[in-house]
């Protein structure tokens, strides 16, 4: 059975602004989902309610159709790559990859510049190279699912097209729900889509949807 | 060096400072009299400093997270390890009494 990630029933407020009231998503095992939205729209805390590390009003999430286990962290379903940093600073890049059993030869072989930068600390790295440092250790990582908050971020575009393949080789044994600005790329390498806008998701049919809802001006070319 | 050791390892200096600060006032005062207030004292330079990184640097649970180490777990790890080396050097700082 391939398993199935789902939520709704997310509510996230925070005051009197409603962030997140009525969102519902799901996310097979060999898929990838991209969300996009608006800056502010709450792609992020949406992830960060999912993965724990937010609380909120109220959530629903399920795994195969039953809640999520509480200890999920534990058994390592679920990943999160934060929009932020991901490696704290008092850790070099070498010892984060040892801690998440990344192969450093691996790493090299898909971005060859990184190799002299694997021993620096991460804030001595460009923001690109620790990107795609911090996104292939959360790629590599035994999860059953991934959340990827901008995964394209600062990174060139020839890596970026390093990375979407990156995605989909990973995509055969994980489900990969992802946002990030870069659109086209999200929606290259996305099986499907959606949209956080006013605090809900939309599934998204074509470009059209994204113009409907503000992502994109109605004159953007395809 | 396993992630819960690593995620001690930016607090082990002022850790040891409050541990090395204990054992200085059990050395002044001359009696083991108010050993409670100094494990007090720890306990309250642990849970200040335990504050400090929950209000400032939670973001950073989430390279622990990721290996399958929720928060409580890590604190509970932390706070535990951090006594047992109060202890210890407590002990220690006794047989100089």
């Amino acid at each position: 059975m391939t398993d199935v990630l789902e939520f709704d029933g997310i509510e996230l407020s925070y005051g009197p602004n409603r962030v997140l009231f009525g969102t519902y998503m799901n996310c097979r095992v060999g898929e990838i989902v991209g969300v996009l939205g608006r800056n502010g729209s709450g792609k992020s805390s949406l992830f960060k309610v999912v993965f724990g590390s937010q609380s909120a009003q109220h959530r629903s999430i399920r795994l195969n159709g039953g809640p999520l286990p509480d200890d999920f962290i534990r058994q390592r379903l679920i990943s999160y790559l934060p929009q932020g940093d991901l490696i704290p600073p008092h850790i070099s890049v070498a010892k984060a990859l040892a801690l998440y059993r990344v192969d450093r030869a691996e790493v090299v072989h898909y971005f060859p510049e990184v190799a002299q930068q694997l021993t620096l600390k991460p804030h001595e790295l460009s923001g690109g190279y620790r990107r795609i440092v911090e996104l292939m250790m959360i790629l590599k990582s035994p999860s059953k699912f991934c959340l990827l908050d901008e995964p394209f971020s600062g990174v060139m575009p020839v890596h970026v097209e390093t990375i979407r393949t990156l995605l989909k080789v990973a995509s055969a044994d994980k489900g990969i729900i992802l946002t990030d600005h870069l659109y086209r790329s999200v929606m290259s390498c996305a099986h499907r889509l959606y949209i956080l806008a006013n605090g809900t998701t939309y599934a998204v049919k074509d470009q059209s949807d994204l113009a409907f809802r503000g992502y994109l001006s109605s004159q953007h070319d395809s | 060096m396993s992630p819960t050791v690593t995620f001690y390892k930016p607090y082990a200096i002022p850790a040891t400072f409050f541990t090395l600060f204990t054992c200085y006032l059990l050395l002044a005062w001359g009696s083991g009299y108010y050993v409670l207030t100094l494990l007090w004292i720890k306990a309250a330079s642990s849970a200040g400093m335990g504050a400090i990184f929950h209000f400032t640097r939670a973001e950073q649970l989430t390279f622990y997270q990721n290996l399958g180490f929720s928060a409580i777990r890590l604190y509970l790890f932390a706070a535990a390890f951090d006594f047992v080396i109060w202890l210890l050097f407590i002990i220690i700082a006794f047989q100089f009494l």
